[in-house]
């Protein structure tokens, strides 16, 4: 990984067209502004890798009978099948 | 064309039926079509499965069972994925998670599923809104949607399922709201 030492309000450009820029420090917490092109896609990465994990937990998701979800099939006639 | 998928077995479908996905869905940005699937053993669901990966499914379901205000405003990078013009017709559904004991199903609320009828294009979007969860327990809402659709209507809800899974027409089906 490339590291670079930064100061506020200085930038890091990647590409002609991604900027990143230190816009404050405060203890522990750095922000950080991001110019890039609109169809960049740009999320804080927990919350991506957390989407990942889900979709590929939902993939295993059971696909079975009604009646495994708790609801009772129901006849034709419309009455209550229990 | 016909997929022979591991959950649903032989499933066919035609050219119109197909969904694109420009960027695939979060953590499979290889697989980039699918087709909708449904079955009237288990209504209110729908099934994205891919049309490249036998085994790759998603259920997925409206979001207004969960949350009647659900809003999913789409960014720029989304529009563009969506190849997205002010007319299009959109639906929005959330992913959902069910394991064996169903009680514990949840859906993703913070990750939609957009499908732009009009282009046959979709996407995932990831929203701001962090009072949205990833792992929101659904299993209430669903039992109450579903007490309701069967209260509504009368339906027949086959036994077995193994070769009741079709793909969806999902430009008619969804235009008359499913």
């Amino acid at each position: 990984m490339l590291v670079l030492t930064r100061k506020i309000g200085e930038s890091i450009a990647i590409d002609d067209h991604i900027k990143i820029t230190i816009v404050q420090i405060k203890g522990k917490q750095v922000r950080i502004g991001i110019e890039a092109p609109k169809e960049t896609k740009i999320h804080r990465e927990e919350i991506y890798r957390a989407i990942q994990d889900e979709n590929k937990a939902a993939t295993q998701s059971f696909a079975g009978n009604l009646t495994r979800l708790g609801v009772p099939p129901v006849k034709k006639t419309g009455t209550d099948g229990v | 064309m016909k997929i022979e998928t591991t959950r649903f077995g032989h499933v066919e479908y035609v050219e119109d039926q197909v969904i694109h996905f420009t960027d695939g869905m979060v953590g499979f940005p290889r697989l980039k079509n699918y087709v909708l699937v449904e079955s009237p053993s288990m209504p209110l669901i729908l099934w994205l499965q891919s049309v490249e990966s036998a085994d790759i499914a998603f259920p997925i379901i409206e979001p207004w069972f969960f949350r009647r205000d659900y809003k999913a405003p789409l960014g720029d990078a989304d529009k563009i994925s969506l190849a997205h013009d002010e007319n299009d017709r959109l639906k929005i559904f959330t992913v959902l998670t069910i394991p064996d004991d169903m009680t514990r199903m949840t859906v993703n609320l913070r990750a939609p599923v957009v499908i732009n009828v009009s282009k046959s294009t979709a996407a995932q979007m990831i929203l701001q809104d962090k009072s949205l969860e990833i792992r929101t327990p659904a299993h209430e809402g669903f039992n109450k949607a579903m007490s309701s659709f069967l209260q509504t209507r009368t339906v027949s809800v086959p036994e077995a399922s193994t070769d009741a899974w079709v793909a969806v027409d999902f430009k008619g089906a969804l235009s008359t709201g499913l």
